[in-house]
């Protein structure tokens, strides 16, 4: 009956909007938020460079993207963790350009590590998805290069948005890599996925179920939200 | 509203795909037309993407919106603190004072020590004596401070098919629970609680193995759960577990009171010289803060209310000083003096005091605090004809030295004892002449 009692409850803290469900909820967002726009900056021009030019070793790119699209959170965690240790290569120069662990920013540095790849390699297969011809036809009525790139990316808008969104969905729901880097520490590095695992180990099942009822809506949501965004639906 | 469905059905499989992992599977509009499947490549998985990312994510990072970690602290603890609630209890009062976060990451206690050991966090708070030891022997801390104590206690179900309840040997309880290959719960994760429960193993001359013993690899409350569904024993600090117990839990304490299952906390500076980020001041405002009687005494209420009873004591030598019952000694200054005295505690006290210091028997070097003894001896006023200083300890053992000696020593002091009364401390002097609990001084 727990799992009734867990939604009741899950149900009632959204709808009294509990200050601690907010403040998890934003953080996961903010972290979230800025990974996935580091690594929109970054996955959508390689996408499309890729799915575009022709290059020595493009290739091996493509193979690389395609493993980091499956690599394991946790490595990326554990690798993150190992470079930013203060007695790792990057912490032990002491820079204040370099996040310490157990902060925000090292949970978006792992998490844009996650979440590049998937966007990196889901625009370049929208953009190779796009009819060839279409790009020699509007270069050959007179468009610039950059001009003929735009159209094909208008044309694979929807495998673009797509990329995003499965980006995100990749990095909220993630936890192996924030648990390690981020530690879990309440207010601060404290996220949807880590909260639920924490509230489960101590046994608070309900409070664990609304986490993961906000963290389901949540991707829901941001689905709408993408497919609203592109203007039309998939099925037109 | 055929449209709104198709919409709504699209978005579900789109979430589905999306919240179960980040499994590269083509969504339905973007079939990548080269090969699919990432795990078909041919190439290794060269950790080459992550490392060419954080070099251009890094700068970019920097100047978010989110604080960077100034006027935090970071603590390193084991599960057991945070989950009972015990950090909640006492941690707001530090923030308020100091004005800063402490940012708690609850791990085991090994993994705390390793924390410590790179240097990423400022302050330790673990229970595991044996590895604390060697983590300040190694030169990684630079202080450490006892806190407080609970204790373990054997958990498992009521129906108990180990037949250990009311057993006072922990060790004779593991026996039998390995005997009867009933299930057994482990932490797993080289914490306090697994370090611990691994010593009475060894003491009860078992090497644990079989499908009725689980290494879970979790915390307390993870393991607790744990045991509780699988109607298992598990090896618990009585805090989380009573926590635990008021949730709903439904395994019963089955063994405890055995020495052996005493859980002391201590806490531990980071040594700053492993890095320049590590903020020495603040932690030791932490230290210093955490080992004050109030805070103490504090402890020591946390979880009555709730339980009736406290999950921890506090211990730290500032509280022990504080909670002895002082003797009501003072010091007599008797024989071939002018004027024979008797001192109470507090007048001595309130004297100048100076410190010295002392090799102890292991070759420490200690320091001590107290009242010039020249000057002590001055106030009654040495006769010329004494020669001998008799130090009179409160046990009755009684110790001579020359007093003329005594009388030029500079160095040479009363010490202050951490519970009341006072001790001689003549650094120059042999181990003989060093006296503990002294009342009364004579002179002959």
């Amino acid at each position: 009956m727990e799992i009734w009692q867990g939604l009741a409850k899950a149900v009632e803290l959204i709808m009294n909007g509990d200050q601690a469900l907010g403040t998890i909820v934003a953080l996961s967002l903010k972290v979230s938020g800025i990974a996935l726009l580091f690594s929109t900056m970054l996955g959508i021009p390689l996408g499309i460079m890729l799915g575009f030019s022709r290059f020595i070793g493009r290739r091996l790119v493509i193979a690389l993207l395609y493993t980091g699209m499956g690599f394991p959170p946790v490595v990326v965690g554990l690798f993150v963790y190992m470079l930013i240790s203060r007695s790792g290569p990057l912490g032990r120069l002491g820079s204040p350009l370099i996040p310490s662990l157990f902060t925000p920013e090292a949970m978006i540095i792992a998490q844009t590590i996650i979440s590049f790849p998937l966007i990196a390699g889901f625009t370049m297969a929208a953009v190779m998805g796009v009819d060839p011809q279409l790009r020699q036809q509007v270069m050959a009525l007179g468009a610039t290069r950059w001009q003929g790139a735009w159209t094909v990316l208008a044309e694979a808008r929807v495998g673009v948005l797509v990329s995003i969104v499965a980006g995100f969905g990749s990095v909220i729901s993630e936890i192996g890599a924030v648990q390690m880097v981020g530690g879990n520490i309440e207010n601060y590095t404290r996220v949807l996925t880590t909260a639920i695992v924490l509230e489960t180990n101590k046994g608070r099942f309900s409070l664990a179920m609304a986490l993961g009822v906000v963290l389901l809506a949540l991707s829901f949501v941001a689905n709408v939200v993408m497919l609203r965004l592109q203007g039309r639906t998939l099925d037109e | 509203m055929k449209r709104t469905f198709s919409r709504l059905l699209v978005a579900f499989v789109v979430l589905g795909l999306l919240v179960s992992c980040n499994a590269p599977a083509p969504t339905p509009t973007s079939v990548p037309p080269t090969k699919v499947p990432p795990t078909a490549t041919p190439v290794p998985p060269t950790p080459v993407p992550p490392t060419a990312v954080p070099a251009t994510a890094v700068p970019t990072a920097a100047p978010t919106a989110i604080p960077m970690a100034s006027g935090r602290l970071l603590l390193a603890t084991t599960t057991s603190t945070r989950d009972s609630g015990l950090l909640d209890f006492i941690l707001p009062d530090f923030e308020k004072a100091f004005g800063v976060k402490v940012d708690v990451v609850a791990v085991g206690s090994g993994q705390a020590i390793k924390i410590g050991q790179d240097g990423n966090a400022e302050v330790l708070l673990v229970h595991s004596r044996a590895a604390e030891d060697k983590f300040m022997a190694d030169g990684h801390g630079t202080r450490r401070e006892d806190v407080m104590y609970n204790d373990y206690v054997l958990v498992g179900p009521a129906t108990d098919p180990a037949g250990v309840k009311g057993l006072k040997n922990a060790a004779k309880a593991f026996a039998q629970v390995a005997e009867k290959q009933a299930t057994f719960v482990s932490r797993g994760d080289e914490s306090g609680t697994h370090v611990k429960e691994k010593d009475i193993w060894k003491a009860a001359a078992i090497t644990p193995e079989g499908t009725w013993y689980v290494p879970a690899g979790a915390g307390m409350g993870a393991v607790l759960t744990m045991a509780n569904e699988k109607l298992a024993y598990t090896l618990s600090d009585r805090a989380t577990y009573l926590a635990r117990k008021a949730e709903g839990l439904q395994l019963e304490i089955l063994v405890e009171g055995d020495a052996v299952m005493f859980n002391p906390y201590g806490v531990m500076l980071v040594n700053t010289a492993k890095n320049a980020q590590i903020k020495g001041d603040l932690a030791k405002s932490f230290v210093d803060w955490l080992v004050s009687v109030p805070v103490q005494e504090k402890i020591g209420t946390f979880g009555v209310d709730k339980w009736g009873a406290p999950l921890f004591f506090p211990s730290s030598t500032l509280y022990q000083a504080a909670h002895a019952t002082a003797p009501a000694a003072g010091l007599k200054i008797t024989g071939l003096v002018n004027t024979p005295m008797t001192l109470t505690e507090a007048e001595v006290k309130a004297m100048p005091t100076m410190e010295a210091e002392r090799a102890n028997k292991e070759g420490v070097v200690e320091k001590y605090t107290g009242v010039s003894l020249a000057k002590l001896l001055g106030l009654a006023g040495v006769k010329a004809e004494a020669t001998t200083l008799v130090f009179v300890a409160d046990d009755g053992f009684t110790s001579e030295v020359p007093v003329a000696d005594v009388l030029k020593c500079e160095k040479c002091i009363l010490s202050f004892r951490s519970n009341g009364g006072f001790s001689s401390v003549l650094p120059d002097f042999s181990n003989k002449a060093q006296v503990k609990g002294v009342v009364e001084m004579q002179l002959k």
